[in-house]
Order: C-alpha cells, then sequence, then structure tokens
C-alpha cells in the first residue's frame, strides 16, 4: 500500500475520533445545563412567600395589644400617625407596678402607641419569621413620603437577597393623615 | 494487527457508551428526587390549605367564616372530638399522615396539638430501615378568644410525615 495512503486513511480516522468528542461534550454540556445547573421549582418557597407576608400582616392588624387598653393594632397605627395621641399604653417596668390610663405624665411606664407598635411589631416577627430563619423587611409609610422613623430597624438578622425577594403584602390604612401603607416583604 | 486495532476500538466504544450510562442514570435519579421532594411539598401546601378552611375551627361572625382566623374554644372542642377513636377514620381521611397544631405568639404563649397521626414502622422490615420525614409548613393566623373577646396572634403549623 501507497505510504500516502496509510496517512489519509489514519487522517480520516482521528477526524472521526474528533468528531465524535466534539459530539459527546456537545451532549455533556446540554445535560449539565438543562438537569444539573436547573434551579428547582420550589412550591413551598413561593407559597410560603405569598402567605407568610399577608397572613403576618393581616393577624397583626386584628391583634390586641394588653398594654394599650386591648385595643387593636389597626387602631394603634391611627392613633400612632395622628397629630395627639388618644390610646393610654402603658408597659411594666416592673411586674408589680400597676398602669393606670389617666394620661399624667407622671405615672411610670406610660408608653406612646408608636413606641409599643414597634415594640410589639418586632416581638411577633422575631418570634415567628426570624425563627425560621425568613428574612423580611416591614416598613410603614404614607404615599410618597419616606417611611415611618418608628418603624427603621423592624429587619431580619439574615439579610434580603435580590434574587430571593417575594412581592412585599401592602396594607392600606385610612388614617386622618391620608393613607399610610403598611409593608411587609418577605424574601 | 487489524484483528486487535477493531478488538481496541469496540472496547473503547463500549467504555464511552458505559460511562454515559452511568452519567445519565446519575441525572435521571437526581431529577426523580427532587420531584419526590417537589411531590412532598406540594401535599404540606395542599394539606396547609385543608386545615386552614376547616369549619370545625374556623372563626365565623354571624355565620360568615373569617379568612385565616381559628376560634380557640373551637379548636380545642375539635382536638377533643379528633382524639376520639370513632371519628378517627373520618379525620384520617381528610388529614392522613400529619401533624396539626396551633400555638399562640402573642400576647400570650402556649399550643395545641389538633392532630397528629404518625405512621406506625413495621418492626418485621428488618432489611431496610424505614425513616419519616417531617415536613412542617408555618402560617400565621389569628386567634380569637371568644371568653374575653380578643384577638392574638398565633402560628398554625402543618406537617406532614412522608418516608
Amino acid at each position: 500500500m501507497p505510504k500516502k495512503n496509510i496517512l489519509t486513511k489514519s487522517q480520516m480516522e482521528i477526524m472521526g475520533i474528533v468528531i465524535i468528542i466534539i459530539l459527546f461534550s456537545v451532549g455533556l454540556l446540554f445535560a449539565i445545563q438543562y438537569v444539573i445547573l436547573k434551579k428547582p421549582t420550589d412550591v413551598k418557597k413561593s407559597f410560603l412567600q405569598a402567605e407568610l407576608s399577608s397572613n403576618s400582616l393581616n393577624a397583626m392588624l386584628k391583634t390586641n395589644v394588653p398594654e394599650c387598653n386591648n385595643a387593636d393594632m389597626a387602631s394603634l397605627f391611627k392613633d400612632c400617625t395622628g397629630v395627639s395621641q388618644e390610646i393610654d399604653c402603658c408597659i411594666k417596668l416592673d411586674p408589680t407596678q400597676d398602669c393606670i390610663y389617666d394620661g399624667s405624665i407622671s405615672t411610670t411606664g406610660m408608653a406612646d402607641t408608636c413606641y409599643v407598635l414597634n415594640q410589639t411589631i418586632n416581638k411577633i416577627l422575631k418570634d415567628t419569621l426570624n425563627v425560621w430563619r425568613v428574612p423580611y423587611i416591614f416598613t410603614a409609610y404614607y404615599v410618597e413620603s419616606d417611611p415611618l422613623a418608628w418603624t427603621a430597624g423592624i429587619t431580619s438578622d439574615i439579610p434580603c437577597t435580590m434574587e430571593d425577594e417575594g412581592r412585599p403584602q401592602e396594607f392600606t390604612l385610612p388614617t386622618t393623615q391620608g393613607n399610610l401603607r403598611i409593608v411587609l416583604k418577605v424574601c | 494487527m487489524k484483528m486487535m486495532e477493531n478488538v481496541a476500538v469496540m472496547i473503547i466504544f463500549f467504555m464511552l457508551l458505559g460511562l454515559g450510562f452511568i452519567f445519565y442514570g446519575k441525572i435521571g435519579g437526581h431529577g426523580a428526587k427532587q420531584d419526590i421532594e417537589k411531590y412532598v411539598q406540594l401535599q404540606a401546601v395542599k394539606l396547609a390549605k385543608v386545615v386552614a378552611a376547616l369549619p370545625e375551627v374556623r372563626c365565623s361572625e354571624e355565620n360568615v367564616p373569617v379568612q385565616d382566623c381559628f376560634d380557640l374554644l373551637r379548636v380545642e372542642e375539635a382536638a377533643s372530638k379528633i382524639k376520639d377513636t370513632t371519628n378517627e377514620r373520618y379525620y384520617f381521611e381528610i388529614l392522613g399522615y400529619s401533624r396539626v397544631a396551633i400555638e399562640e405568639k402573642y400576647p400570650g404563649n402556649g399550643s395545641i396539638i389538633v392532630y397528629d397521626n404518625q405512621p406506625d414502622i413495621n418492626p418485621t422490615s428488618d432489611l431496610e430501615e424505614i425513616k419519616f420525614s417531617y415536613i412542617p409548613i408555618y402560617i400565621p393566623i389569628t386567634l380569637f378568644n371568644a371568653t374575653i373577646n380578643q384577638y392574638s396572634f398565633g402560628v398554625l403549623e402543618v406537617g406532614t410525615y412522608d418516608k
């Protein structure tokens, strides 16, 4: 057999191997891209993001606060944002202390509704979302205004990442100052 | 010489084929595991919805059900009724192997286990160890105490026991 023919045949075989390797690599890449790197659809997470934010807000606004004459939290929001605060709140500094709801300045443990709201919302969210390791951000603001100062810092220990951000649940509460938007973003 | 070359090519071909099968088998297994996890999560979510709509425990105002609100007196009564052996079968058909508990978070603390049915592990099955995983879902709810006419913040814990 002439030498040139042998060389041509071996070159053709090498080309065949190269084609097989290329096809194999392409198949492997497709498999990795579509099967391994595919983000699993987390049904539980999407359900919880929607359910947690809406239910937490709804339940919170209905809850009665014993420190404020058992007023519900929606009333406390209205009172806190009002011109003059009418609901008397008392945080017992000492368990033996009695709360006197007479509005006198000398009464120990008297607190304003905004402070009680901050403490109560913080307590509820820390005992629930924080314990379940769910990141959250709570804010309240009037339309086209900055968030209310007392809501600053009501966030989880775990920060919210952009990719985890769910749709925030918003609750609009009519007050004397305008419509107050209460927002709980669960990530 | 030609024969040896053919044999070598065949060996390499079958090796590549075998590797391919192993690889795709692993990927298939991974996908199946994800599907099972997804199914289990769906079951838990479905159960959470069923429990939230149970008329035995829901609050109502003038016969109109209140969403995501549980009447504490009804919950206590339902818990004792569910534990009754005569109702066991009925609730098993609705809730299956699961656990339903209600916990008050604010202002008070306390919890009521409404339903808890863990599957029995058959002691005769020595060959494979059967383990049941508990996947809970927590849903914030309002708890209504009719005796003092007050609402409190609570959590509904619903979880399924899955193999």
